[in-house]
Formats: structure tokens, C-alpha cells, sequence
């Protein structure tokens, strides 16, 4: 009896050795860096009928012509296509998680080149709009609002647009021209992007 | 009936040395880390390892030695997606993180598995890396060795490539890449 108790351990053990499975295991770090974006330019639709008519050229300066005084300019930059109006595109990117806003301000009231006469900017508007699919903030001056030298938050986007794509919103600008002496007005409309 | 148990016991202890030590494999890996660089929003981190490891071989080379006389394969995983070391919540997909290999007559016999989940620009076919354990080669004639003679070494190349997706957040991301050599 002792010695089949020997035989069958003996056997279990060269069975058991034999179902071993050999395996060698190693492993290395991998990492990989991603870099901050936050970035914001501005442009207008390409406009007419082609394929591209949606496509984004940038815009560096907006004209709203002459006009008497009195009139309304109208809203600038003008861009329609298909029925829409696309204005100023103001399109906005970062990736560092936080919420961020867009403001608007200018630098002086519009003045007259080669002299010191103005125009109010309590005469000089904007407003601004989303599109579904583009932003999911929340935009401030839907109707005429006047600009001033001090920044006014146009949007505020949400906090998962920290992290996605481009977030687009839209604007215009106009002028309600004032009892003025006649020339060309100009100034400097600064938007920022700040978290 | 203790003397049996005593003699049994050193039988066990005996055999278990004789067949461990009558058999090896083995793995090793160069580099000793994968640090491609920081790629902004929607960049391809282009092939990396782009330079050769210190004993001027291409790629990431993954090396076994082996004289188990049978088939063998490598595995590999990555430990978890690519993961920001400051915001744990926000991932890389494996969907974004490549790889691809290739082999040398004089160092290997067996073959790649490719799962061929898509062609990059270059026109190089590439693999997803995976949380899952994959085989990703087939050990074959010399590879495997010959019992009780000195282990023959396989080598297999691997280069890898990050997408980084559009709305990837900033910081650093990383996993462990995990090799596994099994019979």
C-alpha cells in the first residue's frame, strides 16, 4: 500500500511539472505629452455659391462705407450665404479644461482721420449670435449694444468647451452716424479670449 | 508514514528544479521607456522609437531566449489608455495609439500577427494597441530552441504612433506597455 501511495505521487509529480506554462513577463513606461492650446482669430465666410462657400478667410479690418448722417450703417461684416448671415466669425480654441469668455472693446470712439471730431461710442453697436452645432455658451448682447473702451463679455462658453474643438460664435458692428463732420472715422475693435 | 511524507515532499522539491532548470525563456525589452515627445491638439506624433537603441538595432526590439523545443508567443497590452497624470478622468483612445513590426531573417523565424486596423497616410498598415492581451507573434523553428542547449535568442522590431485627438487635453499622458513571452 505504501509503495502505490509512492508510485502515484511519484506520478502526480512528473504530470504536475509537465503541465507547467513558462512565461516571462516585461514592461516599459510609455508617455506622452500634449500642449496647451488657447487661441482665437477672427474671419468672415468666403461667401458666393462654390462648394467652399462656408470655408473661413481671415478679415483684418471692417468698412462700412460712407453715409449720410443719420443713417444706419447696417450690420458689418455683411456676409450672406445661403440666406444666412454669417458676420464675424470669432473662433475660439483650448484645450485647458477651464470655461473661457470672449470680450469686446475699442480703443477709442471712432475718429475722424487727420482730426480730433468723433463719433460717440454710445453710436457705434454690436451684437452677436450662436449657430446650433457651434457653441454651447451663452451669448450676452443678442441685440445692439453699445461698445465702449472697457471689455464687455460677449460670450461664455461652458466648461466642456475647455476641451473641444473650435467654438464659433458671430457678430456684427454698426454705426448710427451722428450729426458729424464728414470724413473718414476710424478706430480699433479688440476682442479677447480669457479664461 | 512522516518518512513518506518527508521523502515524497524532497521528490516534488527535486523534480521541480530539474524541469525548471532543463527549460528558460525569457524576455527583455530596449528602450527601457517610450517618451515621443508633446504633440499639440490633432498632431501625429510620427514613429517612435525614431532612433536606434544603444546596440543600434531600429525600433523598440523586444527579445526572448528560448530552448523549450516548443512554439511560443509574444503578447503585449498596455496597462490602461494613455491617462493625463493630472486629470485621470481624460484618456487617449487605444484607437489612437498604433503600432506595427517588422522582423529580421537572422533574428527570427515566426511571423507578426497583424490585425491591420487601418493604413496611415504613408501608406504603413497599423495595429491598435490594447488594454486585452494580444499575440502579436508566432514563435517558430529556431525560435524555439532545443531543451538542455543554449536558449536561441528571437528578436522582434516595433514602432510606435500617437494621434492625438482634437480635443485632447493639455498634460502628460501615459501606460505601461507590457510584454508577455508564453508557451
Amino acid at each position: 500500500m505504501k509503495n502505490l501511495i509512492k508510485i502515484l505521487l511519484i506520478i502526480f509529480v512528473f504530470v504536475s511539472t509537465a503541465a507547467i506554462a513558462y512565461a516571462a513577463v516585461d514592461s516599459i513606461p510609455v508617455t506622452v505629452g500634449v500642449s496647451s492650446v488657447f487661441q482665437m482669430d477672427l474671419s468672415v465666410w468666403k461667401g458666393g455659391v462654390g462648394a467652399d462657400r462656408y470655408s473661413l478667410v481671415p478679415i483684418a479690418s471692417i468698412s462700412f462705407g460712407s453715409f449720410n448722417m443719420g443713417s444706419f450703417t447696417g450690420g458689418a461684416p455683411n456676409v450672406m450665404v445661403d440666406g444666412n448671415q454669417g458676420g464675424l466669425i470669432v473662433r475660439a480654441k483650448t484645450n485647458n479644461g477651464n470655461p473661457w469668455t470672449i470680450q469686446v472693446r475699442d480703443d477709442q470712439p471712432l475718429t475722424r482721420s487727420g482730426g480730433s471730431d468723433t463719433i460717440p461710442n454710445s453710436n457705434f453697436v454690436f451684437w452677436g449670435w450662436k449657430v446650433a452645432g457651434e457653441a454651447n455658451g451663452t451669448i450676452n448682447y443678442t441685440t445692439a449694444q453699445a461698445i465702449s473702451t472697457s471689455n464687455q463679455v460677449i460670450y461664455s462658453s461652458t466648461t466642456a468647451e475647455g476641451d473641444t474643438g473650435d467654438t464659433r460664435i458671430h457678430m456684427q458692428f454698426g454705426v448710427n452716424v451722428p450729426a458729424s463732420r464728414y470724413g473718414t472715422y476710424t478706430n480699433n475693435i479688440i476682442i479677447t479670449m480669457t479664461e | 508514514m512522516s518518512k513518506n511524507i518527508t521523502f515524497l515532499a524532497a521528490i516534488i522539491f527535486a523534480m521541480l528544479v530539474l524541469t525548471s532548470s532543463a527549460f528558460a525563456i525569457s524576455i527583455g525589452i530596449q528602450p527601457r521607456s517610450l517618451n515621443p515627445g508633446t504633440f499639440a491638439p490633432g498632431q501625429w506624433s510620427g514613429s517612435f522609437p525614431i532612433n536606434p537603441n544603444q546596440y543600434g538595432e531600429q525600433g523598440l526590439v523586444v527579445a526572448a531566449a528560448s530552448n523549450m523545443g516548443v512554439p511560443w508567443y509574444f503578447k503585449m497590452r498596455i496597462t490602461q489608455p494613455l491617462t493625463n497624470t493630472t486629470y485621470p478622468n481624460k484618456t487617449i483612445a487605444n484607437s489612437n495609439f498604433h503600432w506595427w513590426g517588422w522582423t529580421v531573417p537572422s533574428e527570427s523565424a515566426g511571423n507578426i500577427s497583424n490585425f491591420n486596423n487601418g493604413i496611415d497616410s504613408n501608406g504603413q498598415a497599423y495595429n491598435y494597441v490594447d488594454t486585452t492581451v494580444r499575440t502579436i507573434y508566432i514563435a517558430a523553428g529556431r525560435d524555439m530552441g532545443v531543451p538542455g542547449q543554449f536558449p536561441a535568442i528571437t528578436k522582434v522590431h516595433f514602432q510606435y504612433g500617437i494621434s492625438v485627438p482634437d480635443n485632447a487635453r493639455v498634460g502628460s499622458y501615459s501606460t505601461m506597455l507590457e510584454f508577455t513571452v508564453t508557451e
